[in-house]
């Protein structure tokens, strides 16, 4: 082992490419959902009304603030579930020592 | 070697050994023809004109297809469908994806090979590469080398063609979610509004992304269909497979030696050309069997059965086929996986019919003017405007009064009759007067629709009457 090789990610890990679209593609999916679940019961002119009445928002602005609020949590929810799947090997590289010990 | 050699070799070797599994390897699929390849490339032409066409057709004024969201009305061919229609969406949707499931349990990825937008839009952008950088092999040997003036105006030519085709896509979608000619007169004159302009180029950079670089990898590490589509499949499944009875041992020969070498039983039909790999756009090897990478887009059984030809050998060592055939069984279309999806989208269909066709016959969409949220009036009266749009959906022509009550000395200033062949949808500007006195900052009201020979065709909206603070 060469102290090049403690520095590299586990083979386990994913590129960073493939670890985004993972968290965000499926938030977008069912914030998508969400969003339509919620404006076929709600106008986004009456939750305008009850919310912030004094902002000039239009309709297009509230279904686009209500889909990205929702993908915001969505996302939040998926990056979460990442940290907690993370293999233990990934985890305990990144507290190695720059020396590897079986050196 | 010196010692600085050695440590440059060895840090070489070890990212080497790390790429081979965190990076993927970039795919140059060799360009293909064939029928299959003629089958995609009509596909692709219909869903994509239909894509990019379809939010200009208007009839009678109206866009064909709008999902209107600004004036939460949907409109499909004719059809107008309103937020409370929810459950017919819901019911769409569960029809899209038990006939997903239905097709794919009988013919396997047809969708991914053929339909999916992923598949549909990369294609369109190996198209468009492969016009400003040419074949493949060309393109992986230029990316490999030095930048020359050659390659830099090959690379701004191919993203200057992505990037007006994404744009175009971009705008294309937000069409069909706000009427597309004023989206297009505003766009010509840069006067989207914030929400529009970020969802042209949301969607522009998401298919330039997709289509253009992510490709392959959006069927292997995003496509949540590609993880669960082998539960709809059994041995009775249409599926892409190599004949490996008929192909191994598998060994390159001369083509002189073709059927000598054959008929001494040393090797199989298959040659090794690799062709099969090099066509695949998710670069794998069909000759492995059934993988979950493997999108059926067919390109290895068309270069496959070119070889085939030249060596003449009967095509078909790649092809469409099931398990069962392989193995030398009969196969079987009717089971009771086909049965039970067949009915159940039977159910749904004739479900969704039913509370379609019930819905009311008259339409009424109250819009309130966008310009003035009211006008106060000499006299003391307190006005307010509406653009009323009514579809008579009966059968006949009918006249139509109109009225309005929820507000004391509520009353129409003008005209507010207005005639409708069938199927007509008339837009009509309604002015409402109340006095001042009694008038709220909002006051629900409720607008009429009635027809004059069939008082039973009649339909109500809410809407809001503002007044002063």
């Amino acid at each position: 082992m060469t102290a090049t090789d403690s520095r590299q990610p586990s083979s386990r890990a994913r590129p960073v490419i493939q670890r985004l679209a993972a968290i965000l593609w499926p938030s977008f999916i069912w914030a998508g959902v969400a969003s339509m679940v919620l404006f076929a019961f709600a106008d986004p002119v009456d939750l305008h009304a009850i919310s912030f009445p004094d902002w000039q928002l239009s309709r297009t602005a509230g279904y686009s603030i209500g889909f990205l609020m929702f993908w915001s949590v969505t996302a939040a929810s998926s990056f979460g579930t990442w940290l907690l799947l993370r293999d233990r090997k990934v985890l305990n590289q990144q507290h190695q020592q720059p020396t590897d010990p079986s050196n | 070697m010196s010692a600085t050699d050695t440590q440059h070799h060895s840090s070489d070797d070890s990212r080497q050994v790390v790429e081979l599994y965190t990076r993927s390897e970039k795919i140059y699929p060799r360009e293909v023809q064939g029928r299959y390849a003629r089958l995609r490339a009509a596909t692709v032409w219909l869903l994509l004109g239909l894509y990019y066409l379809l939010p200009w057709i208007s009839v009678h004024g109206q866009q064909l297809v709008l999902f209107d969201l600004p004036a939460r009305k949907f409109y499909v061919f004719g059809m107008v469908f309103w937020p409370q229609d929810f459950i017919l969406l819901t019911g769409l949707l569960l029809l899209a994806a038990f006939g997903l499931f239905f097709v794919t349990a009988l013919a396997g990825r047809l969708w991914c090979g053929y339909a999916c937008p992923q598949t549909v839009w990369t294609e369109v952008f190996i198209w468009l590469e492969r016009l400003a950088e040419g074949p493949a092999a060309k393109r992986r040997k230029r990316d490999r080398g030095p930048w020359t003036a050659d390659k830099a105006w090959r690379k701004i030519a191919k993203h200057s063609l992505w990037l007006v085709f994404a744009l175009w896509t971009g705008f294309t979608f937000v069409g069909f979610f706000t009427p597309i000619t004023e989206l297009a007169d505003k766009v010509l004159r840069f006067q989207t509004s914030g929400w529009e302009s970020f969802w042209i180029v949301f969607y522009s950079f998401a298919t330039w992304g997709n289509a253009g670089f992510l490709r392959e990898q959006v069927c292997k590490y995003m496509c949540p269909y590609a993880r669960f589509q082998s539960a709809m499949f059994d041995d009775n499944t249409l599926i892409i497979s190599y004949d490996q009875a008929r192909g191994e041992p598998r060994g390159s020969r001369s083509r002189k030696l073709a059927h000598a070498e054959l008929a001494d039983n040393k090797l199989g039909d298959c040659i090794d050309c690799t062709l099969c790999v090099q066509v695949c756009p998710t670069g794998i090897d069909i000759r492995q069997g059934l993988q979950y990478e493997c999108i059926a887009c067919a390109a290895c059984i068309d270069v496959c059965d070119d070889v085939m030809r030249r060596m003449d050998y009967p095509t078909g060592l790649i092809r469409y086929t099931t398990q069962n055939a392989i193995d030398n069984k009969p196969s079987k279309i009717i089971r009771p996986r086909i049965l039970l999806y067949t009915l159940l989208l039977l159910v749904i269909m004739t479900g969704w019919v039913t509370v379609a066709s019930q819905r009311a016959p008259v339409m009424l969409d109250v819009m309130r003017d966008r310009n003035a949220l009211y006008r106060e009036l000499s006299d003391g009266q307190v006005e307010n405007s509406f653009l009323l749009r009514v579809m008579n959906r009966s059968n006949q022509a009918q006249e139509f009064t109109i009225t309005a009550s929820g507000l004391a000395g509520l009353n129409i200033f003008g005209d507010a009759t207005v005639k409708l062949e069938s199927g007509e949808l008339g837009s009509l500007p309604i002015t409402l007067r109340a006095p001042r006195s009694g008038i709220k900052v909002r006051n629900d009201i409720v607008f009429t629709v009635q027809a004059v020979s069939q008082p039973e065709l009649t339909i109500q909206e809410t809407s809001r009457f503002i007044g002063p603070r």
